[in-house]
């Protein structure tokens, strides 16, 4: 046997898995090759060290606490998981119910307002004086006055002052709804047609 | 899916201590029986229908042994605290999968070994693996203390198991975690071959190589 088969054979001779026949000749060996000796002796004490290798002892509170521990973050996980899996369940028994009592009570809320108005509308109307008829209502007029002569021949112009943007504004009046300006007539068209 | 091989640790049983959660009162179970007497099996489907107090007695079942695994692959006691509660959580986290497994043991040093391999791979990057014993709380150095016998024993154990656990420290992680679980926790290759998913030849060569390393690093220093 040579000192490499010997070294080959090493891990099952620690093990104690190595066939009769071989630690007959292994040992046949190690009489002859004092290498191979000290390589098993040293081999064998690093064994014999690492299954007497302590432990680390921490006492019997430390795992109570390690357990206690753990089986707090393992509840949280489950309350977390039931919460996730019936979603069905908390929306139909709480949240469903509150949403339609309070769909339910803003209809009744809602209902109750339109009715008061609508009550108060025809009893108003029944204190009111008779129907007028179209020629005694009464006849009046709006005069609106702007003075837009400073903004004659100025179509083109900035327009810088407040003043002029308050003149604008109040012909905007005259000329139609709000939003008509620079798609009506032009201004001195306007004026021209007041004249 | 875990081959079906022998429990591991057959010659280390179980941790039988019964649960101290509620200390002074003795869960019992559907037949009467307290839980710490259920075995590990029937435990487990209990645990897998949503039975919490046999997920307490499986925790308190192997506690220890998963602390003494990573204690020794780690060699401190903050990483090993670590390693425990967070193999329970993931174990907890995988319940459902537990209905396939043939051996929760296996399941559970496999969950727990490849954390440490994980988190040693980690430290070592952040070179901050810490010191055994200075990083236990005062209370347990102390208790570790009272262990002495003589001081002049005690020194040359400490200073060969130093020189043990310092060799270990350099060796690669996964070549550790064989080591540590052949000869130091007693599982069989085969067991490892399970707990790592792996042919028996690689455990026999992760197992022949970490030995060779060791021998060269405490050459004449035993």
């Amino acid at each position: 046997m040579t000192c490499r088969h010997t070294l080959s054979l090493l891990d099952d001779f620690l093990d104690g898995s190595l066939p009769d026949s071989d630690v007959i000749a292994l040992n046949r060996h190690l009489d002859q090759c004092e290498s191979c000796r000290q390589e098993i002796h040293q081999a064998k004490a690093v064994k014999e060290n690492l299954e007497k290798l302590p432990a680390q002892e921490p006492g019997e509170e430390y795992f109570e606490e390690a357990s206690r521990l753990i089986l707090a973050r393992t509840g949280h996980l489950n309350r977390i998981e039931n919460a996730r899996s019936f979603p069905a369940y908390d929306k139909s028994a709480a949240y469903q119910l509150s949403e339609a009592k309070t769909a339910f009570l803003r209809s009744a809320v809602s209902f109750i307002i339109a009715l008061f108005v609508l009550s108060s509308a025809v009893y108003i109307d029944t204190q009111a004086p008779g129907q007028l008829t179209e020629n005694q209502r009464p006849q009046s007029k709006l005069y609106v006055s702007v003075d837009l002569t400073e903004l004659q021949n100025a179509d083109n112009e900035i327009i810088v002052t407040v003043a002029e943007q308050n003149k604008i504004a109040r012909g905007m009046l005259l000329m139609g709804p709000p939003g008509s300006l620079g798609r009506g007539p032009t201004l001195n068209q306007i004026l021209q047609s007041l004249e | 899916m875990i081959k079906p091989v022998p429990e591991p640790g057959a010659g280390k049983p179980d941790s039988t201590e019964p649960s101290k959660l509620n200390p002074g009162s003795k869960e019992l179970d559907s037949n009467g029986l307290a839980t710490d007497k259920v075995d590990t099996k029937t435990l487990v489907s209990r645990f897998v229908e949503g039975n919490d107090q046999a997920f307490a007695e499986l925790i308190a079942r192997f506690r220890r042994r998963i602390y003494g695994i990573a204690s020794r692959i780690l060699g401190n006691h903050l990483d090993a605290d670590e390693v425990v509660q967070e193999t329970f959580v993931r174990i907890y986290k995988r319940r459902k999968e537990l209905q396939k497994i043939s051996y929760f043991s296996t399941f559970l040093t496999r969950v727990a070994t490849n954390y440490s391999i994980d988190l040693l791979r980690k430290r070592k990057n952040s070179s901050s693996v810490g010191d055994d014993t200075t990083s236990l709380p005062g209370d347990i150095q102390l208790d570790l203390a009272r262990k002495v016998e003589t001081p002049g024993q005690v020194l040359d154990n400490k200073r060969t198991m130093d020189r043990i656990r310092g060799a270990l420290e350099k060796l690669p992680p996964k070549q550790k975690a064989t080591i540590v679980l052949h000869d130091v926790e007693g599982y069989t290759k085969e067991e490892i071959a399970s707990i790592f998913d792996c042919p028996q030849a690689t455990v026999r060569s992760n197992l022949h190589i970490a030995r060779a390393k060791l021998r060269k690093i405490l050459k004449s220093r035993l």
